[in-house]
């Protein structure tokens, strides 16, 4: 079973209800039963504060028999409530759940016995944004770095030390963030050392935080400048500076610009 | 005479050997790669830039060529890309060589940076810690067979009969050309069938099997080769002898603490949970398997980028416990494979 779009990011005006269609096929060798409902959002994060709109959403249809090489278009409304415009939240999560179950059951002679219906789920994740609630407000914390020794990751293998670089980002804002961006080392000269992706295609939700890793080989002893770039949301970008120092003893020594 | 010279005859030969070839064995200059760069994930049609930083820490300038080599995961064919990387460098220098190529087919390649000196002798190599993959978005799920008849649970622990496969197929990726995270958990959806016994002093997990009046359950064990156990310390390969007997309370409960009791966070056989068990917190999920590069969780010795996914398909076992308390009856449940990508 194959399910497109595999995720929902909707925004909608306060009160208006949002339409779409979900592609549903059938990959298998046999007819399927598909049923689909609206379910609690899955994703971890403990701390934040999860406003659901697992209520809100009607299929159509929403249980149906798809044929083997068949694709099938499911209608569905998510109906914000009346409630909605005394609210403040800017965002509601939920998943949609395409299940597929078996046509025929078959049914043992005899006896009743015990039975487990394997049940393969697709979990859609769905986000609608509140249209004038929807605020992007990232922060950047205290920037970090470490020296992870040599045999320090509990290896029994012998490995480079490693430095570790540390960006915590926390997200102030009413709906979810996906933070990726770039880091890049300069030597004392302003020549480029090191620079590589950084990011993590995770959801930032709203009140949590997050922090995002690079690892990389211990430069030599020396002076760098360490410069974090991070865009939260499309055209919302973010610097950070550091003097970064590796001392004769291969520390790390961190000091943040102003 | 002639017999003294049939002794120098050999010894002829050998010189004559040496002056047309000469040894191989020169010495290659001391050239390492410092560092290199190349995204992981493509769309067929895609082309593919690679930066590699290679030192000279020779005393002379030096020609360096980097033959970037492409490995299928799949076929073990090994591709050169060409041309190949070369330049020259000053001696104590560094130089950045980069270079954009055209994708291979679909496939996914592991990465290595062979170094040669201006003699083609092997100065160094460089691997890629991750794969390079190229392929078309797709998500699919489906498990073989859909419907598990257990006959009549035995006393005791049993191992269910039939196994079940699950196919997958997940490749989406980010802006970063990472991964993006997914994981496929298991768990039993019980709770509007499972009502327990009335005036029960506590309420028990609506995990497993449940009795048709809605009363009992029967908890479900699961086993897949990701859950091991470790073969260096319990001497079971686990990929050759599949799941570890149910009998033995090392694999079931987990292995015996020094200070007593047992580990029951390192079984092996492990609990399949109930949704209404489940947190937004991962530890209370099972997952069968995923992929998030910056979960850190599955990182070992033999697993050091902490990969948690398996090829498709897998299998997975199922396993029962009944004991002197469990009640008659049929029981059944709807045992979920999700496919979860936030």
């Amino acid at each position: 079973m194959e399910v497109e779009p595999s995720r929902l990011e909707l925004k909608i005006p306060a009160g208006q209800p949002a339409h779409g269609e979900l592609q549903i096929s059938n990959r298998g060798h046999k007819p399927v039963e598909v049923r689909v409902s609206a379910g609690p959002y899955r994703f971890p994060n403990p701390n934040a504060k999860l406003p659901s709109c697992e209520g809100w959403f009607r299929f159509e249809p929403d249980r149906f028999t798809l044929a083997q090489g068949a694709t099938t278009s499911v209608s569905y409304t998510a109906t914000p409530p009346v409630s909605l415009d005394v609210d403040t939240a800017g965002e509601y999560l939920a998943a949609i759940l395409v299940d597929q179950y078996p046509v025929e059951t078959e049914q043992p002679e005899g006896s009743p016995s015990s039975q487990l219906t394997v049940v393969p789920r697709m979990a859609l994740a769905v986000y609608i944004g509140i249209e004038g609630r929807d605020r992007v407000e990232t922060e950047l914390g205290p920037l970090k770095a470490r020296k992870i020794e040599s045999g320090a990751t509990g290896g029994k293998q012998a490995h480079p030390d490693l430095l570790l670089l540390e960006v915590p980002v926390k997200n102030l804002g009413t709906v979810h963030v996906r933070p990726s961006g770039t880091y890049a080392l300069f030597d004392e000269e302003g020549h480029l050392v090191r620079t590589a992706p950084l990011g993590k295609s995770m959801p930032l939700l709203p009140g949590a935080g997050m922090t995002i890793p690079a690892v990389f080989p211990l430069p030599p002893e020396g002076r760098y400048r360490w410069v974090i770039t991070l865009e939260v949301k499309e055209g919302t970008v973010l610097q950070k500076e550091a003097a970064l120092e590796i001392t004769k003893e291969g520390a790390a020594v961190l000091e943040e610009k102003k | 005479m002639i017999r003294r010279l049939r002794f120098l005859l050999p010894l002829a030969g050998m010189a004559a050997l040496w002056l047309t070839h000469p040894s191989p064995a020169l010495a290659a200059f001391n050239l390492k790669v410092q560092s290199f760069s190349y995204d992981t994930h493509f769309h067929p049609g895609e082309s593919i830039t690679f930066h590699v930083t290679v030192a000279n820490n020779e005393t002379t300038g030096q020609f360096i060529e980097v033959d970037i080599t492409l490995t299928n995961l799949a076929t073990g064919q090994e591709i050169t890309l060409t041309p190949v990387l070369t330049g020259s460098t000053g001696p104590q220098q560094a130089i950045t060589l980069t270079r954009t190529y055209p994708l291979p087919a679909e496939g996914s390649y592991t990465v290595s940076f062979p170094v040669f000196d201006g003699n083609g002798a092997r100065a160094d190599t460089a691997r890629g810690k991750f794969a390079i993959h190229i392929g078309t978005e797709t998500e699919s799920l489906r498990v073989f067979p859909e419907v598990l008849n257990l006959g009549t649970l035995p006393p005791g622990r049993s191992l269910c009969p039939t196994p079940f496969e699950v196919r997958w197929s997940f490749f989406q990726f980010n802006r970063l050309r990472q991964d993006q995270p997914f994981s496929i958990r298991i768990y039993t959806d019980n709770a509007a069938r499972y009502h327990g016994i009335p005036h029960a002093l506590r309420a028990a997990s609506p995990a497993g099997l449940v009795s048709m009046d809605g009363r009992y359950v029967i908890p479900i064990k699961c086993w897949m080769l990701n859950f091991g156990p470790d073969i260096q310390e319990t001497g079971w390969d686990a990929a050759l002898a599949g799941p570890p007997p149910v009998d033995e309370d090392d694999y079931w409960l987990g292995p015996p603490l020094l200070e007593g009791g047992r580990s029951l966070g390192s079984a092996t056989w492990v609990r399949i949970p109930d949704l209404v068990d489940m947190s937004p917190d991962p530890v209370t999920w099972r997952r069968l398997m995923g992929q998030d590069q910056y979960d850190n969780r599955f990182i070992s010795d033999p697993n050091l980028t902490g990969d948690f996914t398996l090829r498709s398909p897998f299998t997975v076992y199922l396993a029962t416990e009944t004991g002197p308390s469990s009640v008659e009856g049929t029981y059944t449940a709807n045992l979920v494979v999700e496919l979860w990508n936030p």
